[in-house]
């Protein structure tokens, strides 16, 4: 999958469970996107300063810097990357399901419920690219 | 305001009641004193104004007797004739009439007549009647014709208005104490007379020895000072007395009647003494009462708080009772509906936290199973991609079925259908065997793990269970140990009790999760705070499992980032449990192993020992090998008749092991393999392999020493 500028986009991957990281890095590197993976925040945000990325996909329960904080601060410091956030349900204070728009209020373009497609993980990316395009 | 207790008040109340009372008895008892006093007073005188009275009847008597003599003309003209009269009218009064000039001359005497030589008489008494023309009574005298103290009255002869003679009587004192003794006074009182010298004149007793004798000082002081009166003082006979005394009327005779002062106070006190040991009685009496009732209100009224039992008798407190214990009862009941509708909420929240966490645990490895199984389909053909894509896969999948198990085990637990299968068994065992199936996943993490194990712990246990508690904590060591981390394990006894250790230098606790690191669901709700992976009911089932052994778990950790201490504490068997456990060893059929060589294969020293010496205990010969090729080399010089092998060794298993034995041998020696695998198809692989019976590491020794027997026995019959 080519990209709109002909140049490969440029997507951090930040997931503490190496096993998903990993597949989502290789799809989207089969997909022609240039996937980069960090396993915590900390790491996502100085990967970020040595090079932009274009899109953030990101979960949104880690350790340490957990998921909102990440997307908080890379939308404080990169305002036109694209992120999508990633969780399974767990609960808040706000409710049971409202995390996810809770990420979508924090700063998430686009926001994806485990378990995912391929398809829907593509679609995400995309979605998330377009509006940070915008 | 001062406050007192009710027992106070009531003592109070008693008093104030009692006291009036007890002023009124004493009252009335006083004013009945002085009254009984003043009554006997009035007795005592009035006898003395009676014996008055009779004195002065009896005066007037000899007064009258002498005055009608007077008159006689016998006196003029013929004396003797006169004398014949006057002795009869005297011996009528017992004593002697004389008559006295006015010289002082006895005109006439009992004994003599006129004209006979007459003593002088001596007596002042009758010059008086001269002087005075007026009858005159005497103070006691010697009279100059007897001799003796004599008493006289005498009364004027008048002859042509003059007075010729003084006309006497003369009596022997004897003859008023015989008066005083016939007025029948009370047994203790005396009568006494007195004349104007205060002499004593007449007693009614032992008048005798006190006739003419001068009244004490105290009398004489008061008869001087009125005629009549009251006085005390002490008798000769040194006896205090109470005495009422009376002047008579004519001359200065006075009366008294003496009662003993005892006598006195007796007369009053007796009813004193009665009224106020009545009153006392009753006083008393009405306050042993009094406080008894009042113990009983105040008894009543201070339980009342810890809520009387029973039925209270005094209406107003069973009132309140009944009151109390009805607030007390609606307080408890919305106590305990409160209780319930918090926990309920708690249990409530509990569970939705739960559930979320274990959709997420649930998601997160379906999430990799899916997205690999993308990969697989996008990189068809790739080997080393599909290679790695079923890695992941297999190992989420497994990472599922624990959760799931974990959750049976949770599901069990609160149901109450966990079973435990309890025999002496080593833990030293249960806790190698985690520790050598957890080696590969701290490996993987690049972690130090190190096992200090001592054999021979003996608890009474579920082996199966005790495995699962340490696997459970290794995993979780495991879990929150970065790369790099080291973890120890450690197997001591201290005090009865079997301790196993796991110790960390991972991301540690913080305190305040602590107390609640082993309820069920804690780690769900812990990770509302940070994220967590993971369902937490590894360790609610860890201190159930503990628990069930009797026994407890704990954690350590000195704050975030400074690792954790997790430990099990269980109950060892005691000296004589253990004898007893391998007692039933010993007296195991069939376990009488003399002569049979045995050959023991395992890597672990303890379990090798452990079971090498068991059965030489049993009279078997052994050899031992630690690793499949060091067994068959021994094999050739020992010549076993029986093998007894451990399946997983690192330098060459069991597999190995048989494989080589069975490929040269001429007689099919019997193997028995004693493996942790214990699965039913870890069970028929190892049969499969060569082996003719599979025991459970952990089974009864019983059971090892039986299979031996059996296995041998069938091998020496055949």
């Amino acid at each position: 999958m080519g990209t709109p500028q002909g140049r490969p986009q440029r997507v951090l991957i930040v997931d503490d469970n190496p096993d998903i990281r990993e597949f989502i890095e290789d799809l989207l590197d089969a997909a022609g996107y240039e996937a980069v993976t960090a396993s915590n925040g900390d790491e996502a945000l100085a990967l970020l300063r040595e090079r932009r990325a274009d899109i953030v996909v990101t979960d949104l329960f880690m350790p340490e810097r957990d998921g909102l904080e990440t997307i908080d601060a890379l939308r404080r410091e990169f305002p036109d990357v694209g992120v999508v956030a990633i969780s399974g349900d767990r609960q808040t204070p706000g409710g049971i399901t409202q995390y996810l728009a809770v990420a979508q209020v924090a700063g998430a373009d686009r926001t994806l419920r485990k378990p995912f497609t391929a398809e829907a993980l593509l679609e995400a990316v995309r979605a998330a690219a377009r509006s940070a395009a915008q | 305001m001062k406050r007192r207790s009710i027992r106070a008040h009531l003592v109070r109340l008693v008093s104030a009641a009692a006291i009036p009372l007890l002023v009124f008895a004493v009252a009335v008892t006083a004013w009945n004193a002085l009254a009984t006093r003043k009554a006997m007073e009035r007795g005592l005188q009035d006898t003395a104004r009676a014996l008055s009275l009779a004195l002065e009847e009896q005066i007037a008597a000899w007064t009258g007797a002498l005055n009608a003599l007077a008159t006689s003309s016998a006196i003029d003209a013929d004396l003797a004739s006169f004398r014949r009269q006057a002795m009869e009218v005297a011996s009528h009064y017992g004593g002697w009439i004389t008559m006295i000039d006015q010289e002082g001359r006895f005109v006439m005497t009992p004994a003599k007549g006129e004209g006979d030589a007459l003593p002088h008489a001596n007596t002042a008494y009758s010059q008086q009647v001269f002087r005075t023309g007026r009858p005159v009574i005497s103070n006691l005298f010697t009279s100059a014709l007897t001799d003796t103290p004599t008493l006289s009255v005498y009364v004027p002869v008048r002859r042509e208005g003059v007075v010729r003679y003084a006309l006497g009587i003369e009596l022997a004192p004897q003859r008023l104490a015989e008066l005083l003794a016939r007025q029948k006074l009370p047994q203790t009182w005396l009568g006494v007379v007195t004349d104007g010298n205060h002499r004593i004149i007449a007693r009614a007793k032992g008048a005798e020895r006190y006739t003419g004798e001068l009244a004490p000082q105290w009398y004489v002081d008061a008869v001087g000072i009125s005629e009549t009166g009251i006085v005390t003082g002490s008798s000769f006979q040194a006896v205090p007395v109470g005495l009422a005394f009376n002047r008579l009327s004519a001359g200065q005779w006075t009366v008294a009647v003496a009662v003993p002062q005892g006598e006195v106070a007796s007369a009053w006190l007796r009813p004193v003494v009665a009224l106020a040991t009545i009153g006392l009685l009753v006083v008393a009496l009405a306050l042993g009462l009094s406080f008894v009732y009042a113990r009983r209100i105040a008894e009543g009224v201070e339980s009342l708080p810890s809520e009387l039992p029973s039925r209270h008798p005094i209406r107003e407190i069973e009132a309140v009772r009944v009151r109390l214990r009805a607030q007390a009862e609606e307080r408890e009941r919305r106590r305990m509906a409160e209780a319930a509708a918090a926990s309920a909420e708690a249990a409530n929240r509990s569970k939705d936290f739960f559930l979320s966490t274990l959709s997420h645990e649930l998601r997160t490895p379906l999430s990799a199973i899916m997205g690999w199984i993308a990969v697989m389909r996008t990189r068809r053909g790739d080997p080393a991609k599909t290679e790695k894509a079923l890695q992941v896969i297999e190992r989420n999948a497994l990472q599922q079925a624990k959760l799931i198990d974990d959750l049976l085990d949770v599901s069990r637990i609160i149901s109450g259908k966990l079973k435990l299968e309890r025999r002496p068994t080593d833990l030293s065992h249960a806790v190698s065997e985690a520790v050598d199936a957890q080696r590969p996943a701290a490996n993987e993490k690049k972690l130090t793990l190190t096992a200090s194990v001592i054999p021979g712990a003996w608890v009474s246990g579920d082996h199966v269970r005790l495995v699962q508690i340490a696997a459970n904590l290794l995993t979780n060591a495991i879990k929150f140990t970065p790369a790099g981390g080291r973890i120890e394990v450690d197997l001591s006894i201290e005090n009865g009790f079997a301790e196993f250790a796991v110790r960390d230098n991972g991301r540690g606790i913080e305190p305040a999760l602590l107390p609640h690191l082993f309820d069920r669901f804690a780690q769900a709700e812990a990770s509302m705070l940070e994220y967590q992976p993971g369902l937490g009911l590894g360790l609610a089932i860890v201190r159930n499992l503990a628990e069930r052994h009797g026994g407890s778990v704990s954690a350590e950790s000195e704050g975030p980032g400074k690792g954790a201490t997790f430990r099990v504490q269980l109950p060892v068997l005691s000296t004589v449990e253990s004898a007893e456990a391998r007692a039933e060893i010993r007296g195991a059929p069939g376990a009488d192993l003399a002569g049979l060589r045995i050959l023991v294969v395992d890597d672990h020293e303890d379990a090798r020992l452990w079971v090498s010496t068991l059965l030489s205990t049993h009279g078997a010969t052994t050899a031992e090998a630690s690793y499949a090729q060091e067994a068959l080399d021994v094999q050739e010089r020992f010549r076993a008749d029986l093998l007894v092998s451990d399946i997983a060794m690192p330098r060459g298993d069991g597999f190995e092991l048989i494989r080589g034995l069975r490929s040269n041998e001429r007689r099919r020696m019997p193997a028995i393999a004693l493996t942790a695998l214990a699965t039913d198809e870890d069970r028929e692989r190892v049969l499969a392999a060569g082996y003719d019976a599979v025991i459970a590491k952990g089974s009864d020794p019983s059971v090892l020493l039986s299979t031996v027997a059996r296995l041998a026995s069938a091998v020496f019959a055949g």
